[in-house]
């Protein structure tokens, strides 16, 4: 029944339309990832797509490597004694304030493509100039305090407590090394990338139940003996494993040809992403944990999309719901991202995992927690937990619904 | 066997579509008689399983169908009034489809399949994808998914609309083949094809049964009330105003021969006709709008 139920949505002619758009646009995303990077040298000259990648994996080389409080408290000493020779201090990228062959200039157009804005947040200053060598050697500390104080100011002791208790697994030293992490753009590209696979898995499950409705096909296949329980739990499970493949098989394009330019990227998620990443991950980790929330959430989307199928007549109306569910997490974190109630329906929503400006490479650089009287959980979590928890029950849900259906 | 329809009622909001029919359906061809709005296709779906009564019981041979579950699947075959298919599917991957559905053996299936496909014309076309065939060829296929699985109760929902006259034909020489030792249960606004089918017939009107039994029987109730007349054509439109015609036929030379019913003569030279079903229907559902088909 499963079998034929897969080979009925694989001779649908818009189940491959849909696939290959899906594809299509996860290339367009990898082509955005590394065509569109810009890189502008000292000299003036300006390099992008391949090229920009190359010199910034160039550029990156010294700075690869454990950020020791020493390593660092070095640096920011060599970038003292700059200023004072040169008279004026680069902040940002690259410097022809620093003539090519000095160390001290390499070394500060280095870290300032890794991780100065981990240094800026931390240290509170506004300019890499501001920064004393003993504040940078003092980063790890300042760090906690400064988990500990965004923490006080937006929830109180308790969460505070939790966040530094999370924290307190994180290994020191940082470490950094050129990679798909922080030499593309993948923080913007992928997340977008996989939520258009998500809508395209929902598209294709809209009809699965709705349009045998509408066409009577429903009628006849519900008087067979195995039209009823069986046919709606492989309808089910097909529609569920051709939304997995199709997500699995663009997020590896995507990764695998991403991976091939970039390269791994072990650096830790705090010098690239921001210091409020709380767990012990580098981007690699990010990379998994990312694409492990978008297949919850692709899960979780379809199977939600089935069950409204289940129970509705009209294709366009589930396509409709399923869409508007689909985008409310990207509307909420801009209508009500302050709230704790938009918080908490962006998360418990099936494609709480997928959106634009939300989803696991935002939330697990952001330290925002869920908060239910003294209980607090870092939204990272939820966002993990919720589509476990939603795509069984969405299941049943739709299973249920096929199984008691009425055509009046 | 036999299919007991024990009180059935089916509501929909503050409409009665089926109000509390009770008949027994023995082994042969029935025929399901009424204007459109009688409750036929609620009857015949709540019969099939897909639509739960809102009070009442189906019995088959003393069992509940509702608590038969696959068993009454096993044995049914269902053609609705408006056949569903998916676009994509040729004949072939249709009744293949419905074949697995129906739980049928691979070989049996392929079989059967070939053996219907025979029947009803459709073997020209087996590749075919039933998106692209006629009304009447794609009224064939939904007739040969519901004869697959050999069933013994056979209801078909206007299942001769949109065949031509030698395939309405072909097919009553096949369900009158079929019916033995079986439940054939067709509804059809072609009362001509009822006629040539059915051993016996159940009239529906306004949700409720008004009346079952052989055609012979049911045509008692408008004996003497059929008649014929020349009229000449002239005189038509005031006829078909105030008399119930059955039919119409030029005979040339400006007249027209009328077939009508009425409790008496009521055209001039008027002769008493042999009572067929489309008379019935026409006397019994005087207050509904004559239908085309009729």
């Amino acid at each position: 029944m499963y079998k034929l139920e897969m080979k009925r949505l694989l001779k649908t002619r818009s189940t491959w339309i849909l696939m290959a758009a899906a594809m299509l646009v996860t290339l367009i995303f990898w082509c955005i990832n590394v065509f569109d990077a810009y890189y502008y040298s000292n000299d003036g000259k300006s390099y992008h797509g391949l090229d920009a990648m190359e010199m910034r994996r160039i550029i990156a080389e010294s700075a690869e490597g454990e950020w020791t409080p020493e390593r660092l408290r070095d640096v920011f000493t060599q970038i003292a004694e700059a200023n004072a020779n040169y008279g004026a201090a680069a902040d940002g990228a690259a410097n022809d304030n620093y003539g090519s062959g000095n160390n001290t200039t390499s070394s500060v157009a280095d870290y300032t493509l890794t991780f100065m804005r981990s240094l800026l947040q931390v240290c509170d200053v506004q300019y890499s100039n501001e920064i004393t060598p003993e504040m940078a050697a003092q980063y790890y500390t300042l760090r906690k305090a400064h988990i500990e104080e965004i923490m006080t100011f937006n929830y109180g002791p308790e969460v505070t407590a939790a966040a530094l208790k999370l924290d307190e697994n994180t290994a020191e030293p940082f470490y950094y090394e050129f990679g798909f992490g922080t030499g593309s753009d993948i923080a913007s590209t992928l997340p977008v990338s996989l939520f258009a696979v998500a809508i395209v898995c929902s598209i294709i499950c809209a009809p699965v139940f709705a349009s045998d409705y509408s066409t009577g096909a429903d009628d006849i296949q519900r008087c067979a003996r195995y039209g009823c329980k069986r046919l709606g739990k492989a309808k089910l499970l097909a529609a569920m494993t051709l939304s997995s493949a199709l997500y699995i098989v663009c997020s590896a394009v995507f990764v695998a040809l991403t991976l091939a330019v970039y390269g791994d990227d072990k650096t830790s998620a705090q010098l690239a992403l921001d210091a409020l990443v709380l767990i012990d991950i580098d981007m690699t980790g990010v990379l998994v944990l990312t694409l492990l929330a978008g297949f919850l959430s692709v899960l979780a989307m379809p199977v939600f999309t089935l069950w409204l199928s289940a129970r509705m007549k009209s294709s366009v109306a589930v396509l409709a719901i399923a869409l508007a569910v689909a985008m409310t997490p990207t509307f909420l974190v801009i209508l009500l991202r302050e709230g704790a109630l938009g918080d908490w329906l962006r998360l418990l929503l099936p494609s709480g995992g997928l959106g634009l400006g939300t989803g696991m490479f935002v939330d697990i650089q952001i330290g925002e927690f869920l908060t239910l009287g003294s209980l607090a959980i870092w939204t990272p979590f939820v966002m993990l937990a919720a589509p476990v928890i939603e795509t069984p029950v969405f299941a049943l849900l739709a299973k249920r619904a096929y199984v008691r259906h009425e055509c009046r | 066997m036999k299919l007991e329809i024990q009180n059935l009622t089916r509501r929909f909001g503050p409409k009665t579509a089926v109000d509390d029919v009770s008949l027994t359906l023995t082994s042969g061809v029935w025929g399901l008689i009424g204007a459109n709005g009688a409750g036929k296709t609620t009857l015949m779906r709540m019969l099939a399983g897909i639509l739960t009564p809102t009070s009442g019981r189906i019995l088959c041979d003393g069992a509940d169908t509702r608590a038969m579950g696959e068993a009454w699947r096993d044995m049914l075959g269902y053609l609705p009034q408006h056949f569903g298919f998916y676009p994509e599917f040729t004949v072939a991957d249709y009744l293949d489809y419905m074949a697995a559905l129906k739980g049928l053996e691979k070989k049996f299936a392929r079989e059967k399949i070939e053996e219907l496909c025979e029947i009803l014309s459709l073997t020209r076309v087996y590749r075919n994808k039933i998106k692209k065939l006629s009304g009447g060829t794609q009224r064939r296929v939904g007739i040969a998914q519901a004869m697959l699985n050999d069933p013994e109760v056979l209801i078909l929902d206007e299942p001769t609309s949109g065949l031509d006259p030698g395939e309405r034909v072909r097919f009553r020489n096949l369900l009158s083949e079929f019916a033995r030792e079986r439940i054939v249960l067709i509804s059809t606004h072609i009362v001509s094809d009822i006629e040539y089918i059915a051993a016996e017939n159940a009239i529906m009107k306004d949700g409720r049964l008004i009346d079952a039994g052989t055609t012979e029987q049911l045509l008692r109730a408008v004996e003497g009330k059929v008649f014929t007349a020349l009229v000449p054509d002239g005189l038509l439109d005031r006829v078909e105003r105030e008399v119930r015609v059955v039919s119409l036929k030029n005979e040339g030379g400006g007249q027209v021969l009328v077939r009508y019913v009425a409790d008496a003569p009521l055209l001039g030279g008027s002769e008493m006709a042999e009572p067929r079903l489309e008379d019935l229907y026409l006397w019994l559902f005087k207050d509904e709008r004559r239908q085309d088909d009729v």
